[in-house]
C-alpha cells in the first residue's frame, strides 16, 4: 500500500472524514468493474460500488494495516455482491412461481449493451457458481495474485491456486461444449434451409 | 510484469473481456458516497455526543443484567424510564428511536453536501451562518432559513482545553482521577451556543437571513452556498475523550434550557435502567450489540440531568471496548462529586 493511502486511512480513522474522498476516488473504478463483472449488471454495479464504499467507511476503524487495504475493500465488495446475487436468486424463484414471464427482463439491445464478455465466455460464466466466477474474475480480469485472492477469501494461496486450476479446466470444457453446440445448431440451420 | 501463472491461457480468456476503459471512465460516485458518509458521521455525532440536538439523544441498549458498586442502587430494568423534577414534571425520559423516513434521509444527505462545502472554507474555530440556494432544502425547513456550521478546534493539551472552557463559559469537564487503567486524555472541544434565540422572531437573525438571501438572488454563476462568518464567545457544549489504544471513553456536557424536556432515544431492543449514584438518579443504557459494524453506538451509557446547573452529562464507551459498567459508574461517581 502506498504511503499516501496509508496516511489517508489513518486520517479517516482519526475522524477526518474529508480524507475519505481520496479513498473513494482511488477505488471506485476498480470496485465498480469488479462488481459489474460479478453482478453482470451495470446498474446494479453502480449502486453496489456506492454501498461498498460506504460500508468500507463504516468499518474503517476495524481495518488494520497488517492486511492489504485493497484486498480488504475487495472482500467487502465480494460479500456485498454475494448477498445481492442470493437475494436476486430468491427473488427470481419467487417470481417464477407467480409469473410465467418476467416482465422486467431487459430488452435484447439492453442485454447486448450490458454484456461484459464475448458470447462463449458469457455463457460459460453463467454456468459457474458465484465462488468460481469470483475466482476467475479476480485472477484473470482483476489480475490479483493468489496471495491477494487468499486475503479476500480468507483462504491460503495454495488452496486458491488449486481451486483456480480446477475452475479454469471447468470453464475451458464448458466453452468447448458451447462451441460444439453452436456448430451443431448451425448445421441444423443449414439443413433446414436446404 | 503479469502475476498470472499461465499467461497464455489466462490472456486467451482476458481477450474475451468486452469491458474496455471507456466503458467506466465516467463512473464517479464521490458525491453520492460522501453525502452518505457525512450523513453517517452526523448520525454518529448525534448518537455519540449530542452536539447540537439539545433535546434528542439516540442510544441503543439492552436489559441491564447486574449492578456493582457500594454507592449504586439498582431498580428493575424497564424499556423506557422517566425522571421528574421537584414539581413532578417529566424533565428527562428515554424512548425508542424512530427510523428516519426517506424524506429525512434525502434531506440530510443533500444538506450534508453543502455543509461539507462550507467546512472546507472554514478554519478551526470559525462559526458561520449560511444560506443554500436550494428549493428542496428551504421548503423542507422553513423555520431555519439560515443554518449554522462550526469547525471545531481539537485541544490535545488538557490545560488548553480547560482554558477554552473558561474563556467560552462552556460546561465544566474537569480532570478525572478514576479512569480505568491505561486510559489517557486524547482531546477535548467545545461548541458555540446558539447566538440567536427564536430564530424567526429575532431581528439579528432575520437581518443575516435577508443579507444572505439577497446575495443568493443576485448571484447567477451557479453558486449554491452563501456564508457569513460570525463572532462568538460563549459555548454550551463540552466534550472530552480518553483513549487506550482503539478504545475510548467520551464524556460530554450540554447546557440545557431550564424548562426543556430532554428525550434520550434508544434502540428498539434496548432497555434503560435507573441507577442511583451518590444519591443522584442517573440513566444507564446498555447496547444490545457490541458489533460496531451493525451498530456503531456506544455500549454502556450513563447520563444525568443536573437540575441546578441545567446541564446534561453523559459518559459512554465505544461499542467493542472491554470496559464494564462499573468502570463508567466510577467515573460518574467522581463527576457527581466535583459538580456538586
Amino acid at each position: 500500500m502506498d504511503e499516501e493511502t496509508e496516511y489517508r486511512i489513518r486520517r479517516v480513522q482519526a475522524g477526518e472524514i474529508q480524507d475519505y474522498v481520496y479513498i473513494v476516488q482511488k477505488y471506485q473504478k476498480q470496485i465498480f468493474m469488479y462488481c459489474w463483472r460479478l453482478l453482470s449488471s451495470k446498474q446494479e454495479a453502480e449502486d453496489a460500488v456506492q454501498d461498498v464504499l460506504v460500508k468500507a467507511y463504516e468499518k474503517i476503524n476495524l481495518y488494520k494495516p497488517e492486511v492489504n487495504f485493497t484486498s480488504w475493500v475487495y472482500k467487502i465488495a465480494y460479500y456485498h455482491c454475494i448477498n445481492i446475487i442470493r437475494r436476486k436468486k430468491m427473488h427470481q424463484k419467487w417470481k417464477f412461481s407467480l409469473l410465467s414471464q418476467d416482465q422486467s427482463m431487459n430488452s435484447p439491445a439492453e442485454m447486448l449493451e450490458q454484456r461484459l464478455f464475448n458470447e462463449p465466455l458469457s455463457r460459460a460464466l453463467e454456468k459457474l457458481n458465484v465462488a468460481e466466477r469470483n475466482l476467475l474474475v479476480l485472477r484473470v480480469f482483476e489480475e490479483k495474485s493468489f496471495a491477494e485472492i487468499g486475503e479476500i477469501l480468507n483462504k491460503s494461496p495454495e488452496a486458491v491456486k488449486k481451486k483456480f486450476a480446477r475452475t479454469k479446466i471447468k470453464i475451458q470444457k464448458m466453452m468447448n461444449s458451447t462451441e460444439e453446440e453452436r456448430c451443431q445448431n448451425y448445421n441444423i440451420l443449414l439443413k433446414t434451409k436446404i | 510484469m503479469s502475476k498470472l501463472q499461465h499467461p497464455s491461457q489466462n490472456e486467451n480468456l482476458k481477450q474475451m473481456d468486452l469491458m474496455h476503459g471507456e466503458a467506466f471512465q465516467d463512473i464517479d460516485v464521490t458525491d453520492k458516497v460522501m453525502a452518505r458518509v457525512n450523513n453517517l458521521a452526523a448520525e454518529k455525532r448525534i448518537k455519540g455526543s449530542n452536539t447540537r440536538m439539545r433535546q434528542k439523544f439516540i442510544i441503543p441498549g439492552l436489559t441491564a443484567m447486574f449492578i456493582l458498586g457500594i454507592s449504586v442502587t439498582g431498580y428493575a430494568a424497564s424499556q423506557y424510564i422517566e425522571f421528574l423534577n421537584n414539581k413532578g414534571e417529566v424533565v428527562l425520559n428515554t424512548a425508542a428511536a424512530q427510523e428516519p423516513t426517506d424524506f429525512v434521509t434525502h434531506y440530510t444527505d443533500r444538506l450534508a453536501l453543502y455543509t461539507n462545502q462550507i467546512k472546507g472554507q472554514l478554519q478551526p474555530g470559525d462559526y458561520a451562518a449560511y444560506f443554500v440556494k436550494d428549493k428542496f432544502i428551504n421548503e423542507a425547513d422553513t423555520l431555519n432559513p439560515v443554518k449554522f456550521e462550526y469547525k471545531w478546534i481539537k485541544y490535545t493539551d488538557f490545560k488548553s482545553f480547560q482554558a477554552e472552557i473558561s474563556r467560552t463559559k462552556a460546561p465544566v469537564l474537569g480532570s478525572l482521577s478514576h479512569l480505568p487503567q491505561g486510559y489517557q486524555f486524547d482531546y477535548g472541544y467545545v461548541y458555540p451556543a446558539d447566538l440567536f434565540s427564536r430564530h424567526l422572531a429575532n431581528a439579528e437573525y432575520l437581518k443575516i437571513a435577508e443579507n444572505l438571501k439577497r446575495q443568493a438572488e443576485s448571484s447567477s454563476d451557479g453558486q449554491k452556498v452563501f456564508m457569513q462568518k460570525l463572532k462568538w464567545d460563549k459555548a454550551d457544549f463540552s466534550s472530552v475523550r480518553y483513549v487506550q489504544g482503539k478504545n475510548a471513553i467520551t464524556v460530554m456536557a450540554t447546557r440545557l434550557l431550564p424548562d426543556s424536556k430532554v428525550t434520550i432515544f434508544q434502540g428498539k431492543e434496548a432497555q434503560s435502567e435507573k441507577l442511583s449514584i451518590q444519591g443522584h438518579e442517573v440513566y444507564y443504557i446498555k447496547s444490545d450489540t457490541r458489533d460496531v459494524e451493525t451498530d456503531p453506538a456506544a455500549y454502556h451509557r450513563i447520563g444525568w440531568r443536573d437540575n441546578q446547573q441545567h446541564v446534561l452529562y453523559e459518559i459512554s464507551n465505544n461499542a467493542d471496548s472491554n470496559l464494564r459498567k462499573e468502570d463508567l459508574v466510577k467515573i460518574a461517581e467522581e463527576m457527581l462529586n466535583y459538580v456538586k
